[in-house]
């Protein structure tokens, strides 16, 4: 019996030795996303399932991806989690709410990892890399999912009528769309309208601006709103309204992409993003999809806006947590990982490196018109630098005072523009 | 005996029995009590002090500002003033209709038929979905395209298009039109189980007198009904000031900001938008406040013409 | 004979013909959004989005269905929270609203009136505003990472109480008297006599209250941070796929699951309410 006993304490023992051994517990990244349904949701899951099944094990660290909401919900939980004290690890910030919590005290500067990885930074386009926080050295963000804005058309409509070379500029844009415009000659009813641009301010309106030398605003400024810059954009913007082959936006059930794919609308610019799913929608529909640069004011010199989100890493975490996260973001930013998401959904590779990607240069082959927004990064400018707490208060107030303007016209551009002085007067 | 307010008896000398009464009674309410200090005065207090500053939620307490949030929100900045415009016009809109709507419905499907309780179920059955569904199916109703079932449905009758949601005057409406559908189930259900309540010699006694059903309603049923109707207009006056997610999925504030609402207005400020959180506290305590005030004159003004068995 | 009698049952009821089609109308407008969200879920994707709309699918599909199904995103998970919070609602709030209405509604006490105004003005203060207050309450307490958050802020029912107190004061108060004088204690009181007496009283307000706490989106929305607490509202926007320009079939799928075990539990719970009002209507 003594000798059971003994026996039994012994094994005892050995396992409790060799668990001690084996239980090293993995560390846990915890990454918060705004990419919450469709192609978009799989890559994400994709991306941490491979991280996790390779360097993942090498180096004892698991990732859990959770999707939170779109970008104003990302910011504000992100924000609400210091006081719960269950900060993410890993969180995408949209490219200007990046710089809010930096502001906050909520994010690391990376700085001192990429130096210590000996990790390449230069890959990275100078217009999507330099945002706010991203001066003087110091590197509070890293560009994730960007994208640029284009001009999508219905090319099948395009070349019935004889047009057959895509706008450059914006007048041509304007002689493009008034002739593919179609009206009913029997009911005056409109069959499909010429064009539409929602109201996106800062990167589709946006992008007119800067193309006018101008921006929406920084640090505390709103130069469009004196410069004239804003008084132009609008006065085209609602002229194509009033000369009727300019849908007015609204909110409502079917998107741009849907009314393109189903011939109700012959054109419209919005988001390279869009490609992911117009190229199949309007393949199932029997039209050719054409895709041209976002129209400029002069083709001597281009600009657009970069729209889409960063990734950062959060204070609030152990030494060896925020370690691993840096592994995983740069997982994130290999090429092989940006190629395969930029395959995947229609977001922009954000690195130069990422032409000599095998798998990029067969994409961009059989689908030339993802090479255009990637083209544009060239002359493309983020809205996020200089830094401005109330940037976001102002944009929302300038929307709103822009859809009650495009969407019912009791008030001219130049009431709108006196109302966008006034209702920012405290901010500005 | 009312219904709102309570029959205190005067208090009699303190024995042992009654002070383990009172303790016992306390017993029971205390749990409810807890609650509401925790979840809903301990919040207002909060507001109350997020209200005097301006930050975000990291740092709620940045910059002091005092009473200036307040000035902001009433005086400078008309964008407070607009939601609150806007929700004054919904509930004028929706209030007396609902109301006047679910009484006729109630008193219409009174008696115990198979018609009437199938209809009863069927006009319940839209209180059971979520708003963010019922918003989903209501605007793809009122899409402005042909394709949507409103705008395809006026065409029959030969006027043009319209686009409901996209135009100030029609997208509350709208919004109203969905939550009446949504609603008077509801408060039929609440005015029905009010009328099974009213005897029936009362009814018979006016059939005896020849009154025609016209004037029943209006002589007999309606005074009877008086305490729910009254009940009935103080919560879906409060709760109708209140508006937010139908409104949101709806319009999404509406073309401009003509159906952003009070809540919207404080949601967006809370968490769309940076360095806001101030002025939402602020709308916070100025929403609480009207909705005293319209209670409270409810109750003086309206209380004396209810009618009590 | 037969004859005569069906003809003088036709008759007889022939005033009520107009008011039955009429009811038959309304009842028609009232079920279409359901008719059309049940029909769209069983459409494909290209028939849901088309121009004009079809209000028969011409290809009868479980395309919307399967894919949830198939879906990485749990279904189950969210279903699974969504009743488990749903529950813990509907019990916490009898737990805290029966006793209360009780006293209210029977017993005399010291300060009655100031705890019934503290009740009262409960139903003045706006839910929206109340959020972040209330998620930095839960956040120190560390509670966010559970279902907690979703349940215990909604512990008491005022409109709940009001209505209870109501049902409990119709009760007589002799019943109560000679219980007492059979020395039946309080616990008895309530649930052998003032319960069974309000039970339709009852049965509406937890119903009401599994159709709200089933059905709220933006509570969850604020309250939790993980795919593991989520409820089934907030299902909806993963199966969007808005990328796409939001796949209606599924969206419409995902709400006719959402709101299927609601319109069951109705179906069931609504007949007893029926029978309880007609019940208390014969006096």
């Amino acid at each position: 019996m003594k000798k059971l006993v003994a026996l039994m304490m012994a094994l005892l023992m050995v396992a409790s030795m060799a668990s001690f051994a084996v239980a090293d517990e993995p560390t846990k990244v915890i990454f918060w996303h705004s990419r919450g349904s469709g192609a978009n949701y799989e890559v994400t899951k994709e991306a941490v399932d491979t991280f996790n099944a390779t360097i993942g094990v090498e180096k004892n660290i698991v990732v859990e991806e959770v999707y939170i909401g779109g970008y104003g919900t990302l910011q504000t939980k992100t924000q609400m989690a210091k006081q719960s004290g269950e900060q993410p690890t890993v969180a995408v910030t949209s490219g200007v709410r990046n710089a809010i919590l930096m502001d906050d005290g909520l994010t690391v500067d990376l700085a001192p990892y990429i130096a210590a990885s000996n990790w390449d930074t230069s890959r990275f386009f100078d217009g999507i890399f330099y945002t706010a926080g991203n001066e003087d050295g110091a590197v509070y963000s890293l560009p994730y999912i960007r994208s640029t804005p284009l001009f999508f058309y219905n090319k099948t409509l395009a070349d019935s009528k004889g047009l057959t070379e895509a706008p450059r500029t914006i007048a041509e844009m304007e002689a493009f769309c008034s002739k593919l415009h179609t009206v009913d000659a029997a009911t005056g009813e409109v069959l499909t309208y010429g064009f539409e641009m929602t109201n996106d301010i800062c990167y589709l309106q946006g992008s007119m601006l800067y193309q006018l030398g101008s921006s929406l605003g920084g640090g505390g400024e709103a130069s469009c709103l004196t410069d004239g810059a804003m008084k132009k954009v609008l006065s085209d913007w609602t002229r194509w309204m009033d000369e009727g082959w300019c849908r007015v936006p609204t909110a409502e059930a079917l998107g741009t992409s849907e009314r393109l794919s189903q011939g109700m609308l012959g054109a419209f610019v919005g988001s390279c993003s869009s490609l992911g799913n117009l190229v199949p929608a309007c393949k199932d529909n029997n039209i050719e999809l054409g895709v041209a640069y976002f129209p400029v004011y002069d083709a001597a010199a281009p600009a657009c806006s970069i729209g889409g989100g960063c990734i950062v890493l959060l204070k609030d975490n152990t030494d060896a947590v925020k370690q691993a996260g840096w592994e995983f973001m740069m997982y994130l930013l290999s090429d092989e990982r940006i190629a395969a998401e930029a395959i995947a959904t229609g977001y922009l590779p954000s690195t130069k490196t990422v032409v000599d990607n095998a798998d990029m240069q067969a994409y961009w082959a059989e689908n030339p018109g993802f090479k255009l927004a990637y083209d544009q990064l060239a002359w493309g400018t983020t809205e996020e630098s200089p830094f401005w707490v109330d940037l976001t208060e102002y944009k929302t107030n300038v929307q709103n005072i822009v859809g009650e303007l495009v969407t019912e016209r009791k008030i001219t551009v130049d009431e709108a523009i006196q109302r966008m002085l006034e209702d920012n007067a405290h901010i500005l | 005996m009312s219904d709102l307010t309570l029959n205190t008896k005067p208090a009699r000398r303190l024995t042992r029995k009654s002070v383990a009464n009172n303790l016992f009674s306390w017993a029971l309410v205390l749990p409810a009590i807890l609650f509401l200090a925790v979840f809903t005065f301990y919040p207002l207090v909060n507001l109350i002090q997020l209200s005097l500053y301006r930050g975000n939620i990291t740092n709620p307490y940045k910059t002091f500002r005092g009473i200036e949030n307040y000035i902001d929100i009433l005086v400078k900045r008309p964008q407070f003033m607009t939601t609150l415009k806007n929700t004054a016009l919904y509930v004028v809109m929706y209030v007396p209709i609902c109301l006047s709507l679910s009484l006729i419905f109630s008193v219409w499907l009174q008696k115990a038929r198979k018609m009437n309780n199938f209809a009863q179920t069927c006009f319940f059955a839209p209180h059971l979905v979520a708003t963010i569904s019922s918003a989903f199916m209501w605007s793809w109703i009122f899409s402005p395209e042909s394709s949507g079932i409103a705008n395809g449905l006026i065409r029959l009758f030969g006027f043009n298009t319209h686009n409901w949601l996209g135009s100030s005057a029609t997208a509350m409406v709208c919004v109203m039109i969905m939550n009446t559908w949504a609603s008077i189930g509801h408060h039929a259900l609440i005015f029905l189980s009010a009328l099974k309540s009213i005897p029936g010699e009362v009814y018979e006694a006016a059939e005896l007198d020849s009154s025609s059903s016209i004037k029943t309603f209006f002589k007999i049923t309606l005074p009877m009904l008086s305490p729910q109707i009254f009940l009935m207009l103080i919560t879906m006056t409060t709760n109708s000031f209140k508006i937010f997610e139908s409104v949101r999925q709806m319009t999404g504030g509406g073309p401009g900001i003509s159906t952003k609402t009070v809540c919207m207005f404080i949601y967006d400020n809370a968490f769309e938008t940076n360095n806001t959180l101030g002025l939402a506290g602020a709308a916070s305590i100025v929403l609480t406040i009207i909705l005293m005030l319209i209670t409270l004159l409810d109750f003086k003004g309206l209380e004396k013409k209810v009618h009590y068995q | 004979m037969q004859q005569l009698q069906l003809k003088r049952r036709f008759v007889n009821y022939l005033p009520n013909l107009f008011s039955d089609l009429l009811k038959i109308a309304c009842v028609l407008v009232f079920i279409f959004p359901f008719y059309w969200m049940i029909i769209t879920s069983f459409k494909t994707y290209g028939e849901a989005i088309q121009v004009p709309p079809t209000l028969w699918p011409k290809n009868f599909t479980l395309e919307a269905y399967h894919n949830i199904f198939s879906m990485s995103i749990s279904f189950w998970q969210y279903a699974q929270n969504s009743i488990i919070v749903t529950a813990g609602v509907i019990i916490l709030q009898c737990l805290i609203m029966i006793p209360a209405a009780y006293a209210f509604a029977k017993r005399q006490f010291v300060g009655k009136g100031i705890a019934w105004a503290v009740v009262i003005s409960a139903l003045m203060i706006p839910g929206t505003c109340t959020y972040v207050p209330i998620y930095m309450v839960m956040a120190k307490a560390g509670l966010i990472p559970s279902l907690w958050p979703q349940i215990i802020p909604h512990g008491c029912n005022v409109f709940g109480i009001f209505m209870l107190r109501q049902a409990f004061k119709q009760v007589p108060d002799e019943l109560l008297e000679s219980a007492r004088l059979d020395s039946a204690t309080e616990a008895q009181i309530v649930l052998r006599i003032m319960l069974p007496m309000a039970k339709a009283a009852l049965i509406t307000i937890c119903l009401f209250s599994f159709i709200g706490t089933w059905n709220s989106y933006f509570w969850p929305l604020v309250m939790t941070n993980n795919d593991k607490y989520r409820p089934l509202t907030m299902y909806i926007e993963r199966v969007q796929d808005a990328d796409v320009g939001n796949k209606w079939n599924q969206v419409m799928a995902a709400n006719v699951l959402l709101v299927g075990p609601v319109l069951l539990i109705y179906l069931f719970a609504s007949q007893k309410i029926i029978r309880a009002f007609t019940y208390n209507g014969v006096k």
